[in-house]
């Protein structure tokens, strides 16, 4: 398999403090890779790396052989990598459908301002087919009976849905899912993982996803990396991670093999 | 008594169109601007020396002051918004800007410093203030209601989330900008051509205070809310009148009042049109019939 997104010796200071040191992994096309590590290790920050959020202190990112650090976020999301929050981030004022058709705007509305200030005929045609465009991708998250509500009077775990709605919309190659079962009960996460393997079928997509979930995560990664204060201690499958003894150790608990034996 | 009347609506749409760019650029791209004052000011002497040295189209000299304010926008915009001010921050730079504004127009030759332009020619009726407003709010509310105006109330919603979308940020800001400053523009220009004499201190931060106020007092996110909100703040110092000295002190506790009550404005985030209002009145019908049985139970 070809590599989509190759990480190399990615360093981020923040004054005296090393949020990531020398992190190096790479996700191969179609594969859903976990990033794992206890709480403060780095994961979202490399996220934020990734996506241009702040810039790497040193390191690389080559994401389809071209170099990504030193973008602006809004052109790495023309490239093809797209991101989840892990403190949701949805358009609260704005209806459920809105927030998908915002993120589709980008993508593939083509009008002019002066076509929007006229209403010309193709500008109406251009927003019917943008809005049934938006629809399709909440019907994929099964959100489309709640196309008309405000995004903020959605549960907990549906505006999480909405979130990968509106990542879809946005057409990525890469999906970053930055825990999306958190708070989600046992069941709704299995569900939610169901999910996630059908549109990485469906939109062929590779995902990197972090979660604490740990059923979640060895049911769905191809492979994992799992961090520690910044570095990585382990990657590979998950059955290699559940045997790691520093896996075991920093993160997993010795607790974690016993149970499962 | 009508020319009276007359005269106070002619002012309350001028300020409306001022209000409308302001709300592209507060209400719905979330930018406070402290200095629109000075977009009025530019449009107003641009357009007044066209028509009155340069013997210039009135129509023509509206559009090129609202030009110019757009291109002066653009010239306080780039380094500020390409910085990413935000906030507190970005409305302290509008702040100076405006001052700044004032001054420089003081000290010109061709504005003719602090004793101002008089004689200006006499050409913005009430029907064609009305007219210029009415097509005004038709093209703010196109503009708003496309995908233009969606991604700028997604920076207001979340900027963060805008920006993972793909929205670049300085642009849409910018263009938010240019679009108010032009509508602040045109504004002064028919302001000019009303009261046929403008000097540099009518132009003052108190009148920028006084078009966010109608912004945020109308509702955020929404365009009828501001005008509405404009128009009552114009005419109420003159309703008040009877109060006499303390009519600011009414208005300010108007505004206060507004603040605790509704602190989403008037209409936020909703429009005044036919829609609503068909609505609205559904809701009342629905409650009519629950008012006795309301009253059985005390």
């Amino acid at each position: 398999m070809e590599e989509i997104l190759v990480v190399q010796k990615l360093t981020k200071v923040f004054g005296g403090v090393v949020a990531c040191k020398d992190l190096s992994f790479c996700v191969k096309q179609g594969e859903i890779k976990g990033l794992i590590g206890p709480n403060g290790a780095g994961k979202t920050t490399a996220f934020n790396l990734i996506t241009g959020v702040i810039p790497p202190t040193s390191g690389s990112i080559l994401f389809m052989g071209e170099e990504l650090s030193g973008m602006k976020p809004h052109v790495i999301v023309k490239r093809g990598i797209v991101r989840t929050f892990q403190n949701i981030r949805l358009f609260q004022n704005l209806t459920v459908l809105e927030n998908v058709i915002i993120a589709l705007d980008q993508q593939n509305s083509n009008y002019s301002v002066g076509a929007s200030i006229l209403r010309l005929p193709g500008m109406k045609r251009e927003e019917r087919r943008v809005r049934e465009a938006a629809m399709d991708y909440l019907r994929v998250m099964n959100l489309e009976q709640r196309a008309d509500q405000t995004s903020s009077s959605l549960p907990y775990g549906l505006q999480r849905k909405l979130e990968i709605a509106r990542a879809l919309a946005s057409q990525p190659k890469l999906l970053l899912l930055d825990e999306p079962a958190a708070g989600m009960n046992p069941e709704e996460s299995r569900e939610l993982a169901r999910l996630i393997q059908k549109i990485r079928d469906d939109y062929h997509l590779s995902i990197i996803l972090i979660d604490h979930h740990m059923d979640v995560i060895m049911d769905l990664c191809d492979s994992i990396a799992v961090i520690n204060f910044g570095e990585k201690i382990a990657e590979g499958t998950p059955e290699e991670i559940q045997r790691n003894p520093d896996v075991l150790q920093a993160y997993l608990g010795e607790g974690y093999k016993r149970a499962k034996s | 008594m009508w020319n009276y009347i007359e005269g106070i609506l002619c002012l309350a749409l001028i300020s409306v169109i001022s209000v409308l760019g302001l709300t592209v650029f507060t209400g719905f791209t979330g930018m406070f601007s402290m200095g629109h004052a000075a977009f009025i000011a530019i449009g107003a002497y641009t357009a007044s020396i066209l028509t009155s040295k340069a013997h210039a189209n009135f129509y023509l000299a509206l559009a090129l002051g609202g030009l110019m304010s757009g291109f002066v926008s653009l010239i306080i915009g780039y380094p500020t918004l390409r910085a990413k001010l935000q906030n507190d921050y970005f409305a302290i730079a509008t702040l100076g800007f405006g001052e700044a504004v004032r001054v420089i127009l003081e000290n010109l030759k061709i504005t003719n410093g602090a004793r101002g332009l008089v004689g200006i020619p006499a050409r913005s009726t009430f029907l064609n203030i009305l007219l210029i407003t009415v097509l005004l709010t038709i093209i703010t509310a196109h503009y708003v209601y496309s995908k233009y105006g969606r991604q700028s109330v997604a920076i207001r919603e979340d900027h963060v989330a805008a920006e993972m979308m793909g929205i670049n940020l300085f642009t849409v800001r910018l263009r938010a900008l240019f679009f108010s400053a032009v509508m602040a523009g045109i504004g002064g220009g028919l302001y000019a051509h009303y009261v046929n004499f403008i000097q540099p201190s009518m132009f003052t931060s108190t009148q920028s205070t006084t078009l966010i106020a109608a912004v945020v007092a109308g509702g955020m996110g929404s365009i009828t809310g501001p005008f509405v909100a404009m128009l009552i703040f114009s005419a109420l110092p003159e309703i008040l009148r009877v109060a006499d000295m303390w009519r600011l002190v009414a208005y300010g506790l108007i505004l206060v009042l507004i603040m605790v009550l509704r602190p989403q404005g008037i209409f936020g985030y909703k429009e005044l049109n036919f829609k609503f209002v068909k609505r609205w009145i559904k809701k009342i019908r629905a409650k009519k019939p629950a008012l006795p049985a309301e009253g059985g139970d005390a």
